[in-house]
């Protein structure tokens, strides 16, 4: 990076972080710490919502999905407006009635401890593991781009976004997060403009995505239905609305963002808005990728993006083979770019058969190019069977550290700062809530000042981004793909608390010893599919949440008067 | 908390109108109506481009 990059990366982290230690230096009681004392408006709730899930995982690994794997991964999202629907009519009320600092006190009072605290205890965990990845994300840009030692990096990373969450709290983060989605977002407008610019003047947006569309990168939707199938429409309405109603409903990282708001209306607003913005957003990252894709149609892209692999082979004893594998990756890159020239030829005459004629020409050539691409992975593996051979992950950044100008990569590396900054607070600070009121407060010291509590969040904050770094360390021996990461440890505990919540809800005949008992089950039956059969994750969360509920149904069925007498 | 927490007996304040909208039953329909409008839109992008 030049001198000017690291002023705009450093002089805008430094500005987003005073800012919000600024506007958290007055969160001296424990509602304002950790719900900033319930006084925002919808539009605050709503971006930091927004930059509370989109992580720099999202703006790192999403592009790199479309590049992969085409548009398909915005199904992921096609649930979220229901799911965002249903919890404006049920959660959000009863949070706000109740006034509650986490989702999981609600579950003491509609069940009993151990149910309060075994969904908690869920929480913590998955969403530990989570912030390490969120973590990781950004130490992994740096280690590429900088040279850096990653276990380093990590460490940076992480002791400046605890020390920054940990100082401001809720009142902080939920001003910085909007600060930060601007700028996340001004990054990936920045990088698809450049895009768009660099690609040749004769190429309109219309030939472009038809150039993508023909190498299969346009598949969106998918009616056909397969468990097996990661992203389809069937999974993405269903199984991602499972997802989400959990995330949204369930995930004190969540839940804590719109209990800020001032009443119920400001935070079903938040929600609601959310429902509409989230899929086309996550449509235009994806779509960021896929003018990538379309960019190094005619621009050379590396054999392999991950430099550091690709750099470690052409220093070793097959480094003969390794060039002789890039010169025959030129070839192949030379014949498709002629036949994506053929193609935007035809389509400029608004010649049909011609185009036809031409993509499947393309189809041929680009199934030669990537047929060089397997054999390098392939030669990768032999000399190394430990190499990571998934370079998903490093597609957009080497465009980004390749063709931005001086400025606008820093620009850009600053908005994937901004992106993972706000969701480690958001996750840091909702560990920090869940440790002390779901377990501290309510079990250890129950009867301690606000100040004391404050002291010991901001404890908690710190312990919790030293797991997170503790997890972060060794994140990078398997991740092939760190959105889907994410999404899959989501997706392992999700459903079951999800099924915990909707019981709590809608099934008031059921009582905590067999809704405690049924999210046990569950969760045996969710880790039996993950590990044992090849279901696709989003489907996890179907399983968990129907385990839950019918589980707890028949125990309640076989034992209800006794546990009435014992509830009663 | 002293309060009861069943939840149909906690839903109260959901009466409140929305900011913006008119009613929330309206807003949730344009939800609806704009997630459906995002598919349509999706499918013909695919079957157009493929």
């Amino acid at each position: 990076m030049s001198g000017l990059d690291w002023l705009v990366l450093v002089g805008s982290q430094f500005l987003v972080v005073a800012y919000g230690v600024w506007k958290g230096r007055r969160a001296n009681t424990l509602e304002g710490y950790m719900l900033s004392d319930r006084s925002m408006k919808w539009q605050t709730v709503l971006f930091s919502i927004m930059a509370t899930q989109a992580s720099a995982i999202t703006f790192i690994s999403t592009p790199g999905q479309a590049y992969v794997d085409g548009m398909r991964f915005v199904q992921f999202y096609l649930g979220l407006p229901i799911g965002m629907i249903v919890l404006s009519v049920t959660a959000v009320p009863i949070y706000h009635r109740l006034k509650v600092y986490t989702a999981y006190e609600y579950l003491e009072g509609r069940f009993d401890l151990k149910t309060r605290a075994l969904a908690a205890s869920l929480f913590l965990l998955q969403r530990g593991l989570s912030a390490g990845l969120t973590i990781f994300a950004p130490s992994l840009i740096l280690s590429i781009i900088l040279g850096w030692d990653l276990y380093i990096t990590n460490i940076v990373m992480a002791a400046l976004v605890i020390m920054y969450v940990a100082t401001g709290g809720s009142k902080a983060l939920e001003k910085t997060n909007v600060l930060q989605l601007g700028v996340a977002m001004a990054g990936m407008i920045t990088a698809v403009i450049v895009i768009l610019v660099k690609l040749p003047s004769s190429l309109s947006l219309y030939d472009a995505t038809l150039v993508a569309g023909k190498l299969g990168k346009m598949n969106a939707i998918d009616f056909s239905f397969d468990w097996n199938n990661r992203y389809n429409f069937w999974s993405g309405l269903i199984g991602g609305m499972f997802l989400q109603l959990s995330y949204f409903g369930t995930d004190q990282s969540q839940v804590g963002r719109y209990l800020t708001g001032k009443s119920v209306a400001q935070s079903r607003l938040g929600l609601i808005f959310n429902g509409l913005l989230k899929i086309p957003m996550q449509f235009f990252i994806l779509y960021v990728g896929i003018m990538v894709f379309v960019f190094f149609q005619f621009a050379a892209p590396p054999l392999f993006f991950n430099h550091v692999e690709a750099d470690k082979i052409a220093a070793s004893s097959r480094a003969a083979e390794w060039n002789a594998l890039e010169a025959r990756h030129a070839e192949a890159h030379a014949a498709r770019r002629a036949t994506v020239d053929a193609l935007v030829a035809a389509s400029e005459r608004n010649d049909a058969a011609a185009v036809e004629t031409a993509a499947v020409a393309l189809r041929e050539a680009d199934g030669t190019f990537r047929a060089v691409r397997k054999d390098a992975v392939a030669l990768m593996k032999e000399n190394d069977p430990a190499a990571a051979t998934t370079d998903t992950n490093y597609v957009f950044l080497t465009f980004v550290m390749r063709y931005l100008p001086a400025g606008l990569i820093g620009l850009v590396i600053s908005a994937v700062f901004c992106a993972a900054m706000s969701s480690v607070a958001s996750e840091l600070n909702a560990l920090s809530s869940t440790t002390v009121i779901d377990i501290y407060k309510r079990s250890v010291r129950p009867d301690e000042s606000d100040g004391h509590y404050v002291k010991v969040s901001k404890l908690a904050t710190v312990f919790w981004g030293l797991f997170a770094l503790a997890f972060a360390m060794v994140a990078h021996r398997f991740a092939p793909s760190l959105i889907e990461l994410v999404n899959i440890v989501g997706s392992l505990f999700y459903g079951t608390i999800l099924g915990v919540f909707l019981v709590a809800f809608y099934l008031k005949h059921v009582r905590g010893t067999a809704v405690f008992a049924a999210a046990i089950v569950a969760e045996c039956a969710v880790l039996l599919c993950a590990f044992g059969t090849g279901i696709a994750f989003l489907w996890y969360n179907v399983v968990g949440c129907g385990a839950v509920i019918l589980t707890a149904l028949v125990i309640q069925a076989l034992t209800p008067d006794r546990e009435l007498r014992t509830q009663n | 908390m002293d309060e009861p927490r069943d939840g149909r007996d906690e839903r109260t304040g959901a009466d409140e109108p929305p900011p913006i909208g008119g009613s929330w039953g309206r807003l949730y329909a344009f939800v609806m109506i704009a997630l459906g409008l995002l598919i349509v839109a999706f499918t013909a992008i695919t079957r157009h481009f493929a």
